[in-house]
């Protein structure tokens, strides 16, 4: 299941999360919604986004084990 | 797998700003090309949030390519159309009970407008994808939108 949590603090300013990607899918499905959203100032990417991309491990969307 | 990203909210689409305004009871003037303030600009404030050091120049003090109402404030807030960026710059008169009312409304700097502005903004294009949300309002303050069926 792909899921985006979006949490917008008082300040205006907006997080996003995603889960359930593979790899740099999580980018594709958000760089529109950035987009759209404004400036972009900022991003965090955690060790698991660069494990994934390289296809190391078993959290493939429709093959897990 | 996960990442995160954070992103500072412009006002690029009006429709989301006046989605906003609804919600938090504000009346979104398309067009209006003044606000009400203080009337002259008398050069009594300059600190870094000062419009003019935003990119709002004194002589555009009280003019606007849209505005908001506040009802029960005498004054208003404006929207300047910024060419470099295809956005709107948001500024108000916070002086005084009016603008006093002002910030009771929509946060000091107006990132409570921001706030909002950003969940619609949210909700409007994962509408257009066909992706669900769920909106909460956390403890904290925070907006969370849970988005699910993301293709």
């Amino acid at each position: 299941m792909k899921n985006i949590k979006v949490s917008i603090n008082s300040d205006g300013e907006i997080k996003m999360e995603g889960s359930g990607f593979v790899g740099t899918a999580c980018d594709k499905a958000m760089a529109a919604l950035e987009k759209s959203l404004g400036t972009q100032t900022k991003r965090i990417n955690k060790p698991e986004y660069y494990q994934q991309a390289t296809g190391s491990n078993t959290q493939s969307v429709g093959g897990g084990k | 797998m996960s990442h995160v990203v954070s992103i500072k909210t412009e006002l690029f689409d009006l429709n989301a700003a006046k989605a906003a305004c609804a919600e938090l009871g504000l009346i979104f003037k398309e067009g209006q090309k003044t606000i009400r303030w203080f009337g002259e600009w008398v050069n009594d404030y300059a600190a870094d949030d000062a419009a003019y050091k935003l990119g709002i120049s004194t002589d555009q003090y009280g003019k606007c390519d849209h505005a908001i109402e506040v009802p029960g404030s005498g004054y208003d807030i404006g929207l300047i159309h910024n060419p470099k960026t295809g956005g709107h710059k948001l500024y108000f008169d916070f002086y005084g009970s009016n603008g006093k009312k002002i910030q009771n409304a929509v946060g000091e700097n107006g990132q409570k407008l921001l706030q909002y502005y950003g969940k619609h903004k949210v909700l409007i294009e994962a509408k257009k994808k066909g992706w669900l949300c769920s909106t909460t309002k956390a403890g904290n303050g925070n907006i969370e939108i849970q988005i699910t069926n993301v293709a």
